[in-house]
């Protein structure tokens, strides 16, 4: 009895270290839909998912690897991080507003809302916020699509520091 | 019991419409139309910002930091929306119509323009709506250059004075400007 205690810690491990596990189902839909609207095909380059005692790692990781304390800062409040890397195979058609215009339906239903969409000649850029169920807004989306590559990233957990940080650096360059 | 009921059933209607109106930014005064802008949409560079009441707060809550006023002036806002198109030729003359349709529009339901800029490249307007006691209760940028078209709503409460650090907080020279021309007229 006393050996197989000894093995509770190693069958609980994964419980904590839900670090590379793959992404959820929802995430996969909004990727569907944003692949289906941008008309070319791509291919996926990596996508997985990290817990809260992975982003912990990450943000330690970050902390000695260089002085970028915007994104340590952000990745202390973080509980979950999804992220999914896709490079284009084929197709011609540029980063367009429409693509945003097109999944604006899909991602309102599953409860989305957009506060920055922008497109540039080579750009493409989408942020989305969600609040949970007391209201609180605890995540973010970022749908990033270039000429070439399509990066989304699903962020879960206290966000007020991410999205001042996001609003900051995409929402406010309102030069007129 | 009916009327009990039938009493209930109505409170609670009037609860949810009231709750529903409170909620509902596009009733507020100071809150603009701009109208169809989505056939503007196909230009180029289009960039959109939304931000309402609680992602405001949100920035608020951060911005106590770096200044402390900044809270105190985004807390009283309850929507900031900006739409900014790349102006090239084919929409040119569509973008300055659509400047000049909200100029009329907004001067002719008693907002007050406070900055008119027209040169050969640009036109830039800045209104201020006023509530009963006076107080700003939105404002409307609307400018035209060579290179872009913007359409700015900011919906709440504004103190004149603080306009300069809300041009700041979102990168709106215009706002700026204000901020400048009254203190010179102060001094």
């Amino acid at each position: 009895m006393k050996n197989k205690i000894y093995l509770l810690p190693i069958l609980f491990l994964p419980l904590f270290l839900n670090g590379c596990l793959g992404i959820n189902e929802e995430f996969e839909s909004v990727r569907d839909v944003v692949l289906l609207s941008s008309g070319n095909d791509y291919k996926s380059e990596f996508q997985f998912s990290i817990g809260s005692v992975g982003v912990t790692i990450s943000s330690w990781a970050i902390d000695v690897s260089s002085d970028e304390d915007i994104a340590s800062k952000i990745l202390d409040d973080v509980s979950s991080v999804q992220v999914g890397v896709y490079k284009k195979l084929r197709g011609t058609n540029p980063p367009d507003f429409q693509i945003l215009k097109d999944i604006e339906p899909e991602m309102q239903k599953s409860g989305w809302r957009s506060i920055i969409r922008s497109s540039s000649e080579k750009e493409l850029t989408g942020i989305y916020v969600r609040k949970d169920k007391q209201e609180v807004l605890n995540r973010l989306f970022v749908i990033s699509l270039e000429d070439d590559e399509l990066v989304l990233v699903e962020v879960e957990g206290d966000l007020r520091e991410a999205l001042a940080n996001v609003i900051k650096e995409k929402g406010m360059d309102i030069e007129i | 019991m009916k009327i009990i009921k039938s009493t209930f059933l109505l409170i609670t209607f009037l609860a949810i419409s009231i709750a529903a109106q409170s909620s509902d930014v596009t009733k507020e005064p100071g809150y603009v139309d701009f109208g169809d802008l989505a056939k503007f949409e196909a230009s180029t560079g289009v960039t959109e910002v939304v931000l309402d009441e609680d992602l405001l707060s949100v920035l608020a809550e951060i911005s106590t930091d770096e200044d402390p006023n900044v809270m105190e002036i985004l807390n009283g806002l309850k929507l900031v929306r900006a739409n900014v198109f790349e102006v090239d030729k084919k929409n040119t003359s569509e973008l300055e119509a659509k400047v000049n349709n909200i100029d009329s529009k907004l001067v002719s339901s008693n907002w007050k323009r406070i900055v008119k800029t027209r040169s050969k490249d640009e036109i830039a307007n800045v209104y201020i709506k006023q509530g009963a006691n006076k107080k700003i209760v939105g404002l409307v940028v609307t400018s035209i250059d060579d290179e872009e078209a913007a359409f700015v709503n900011i919906v709440g409460t504004i103190d004149l004075a603080t306009i300069g650090k809300l041009g700041k907080q979102f990168n709106i020279p215009q706002l700026n400007g204000v901020n400048h021309k009254d203190k010179s007229d102060e001094e």
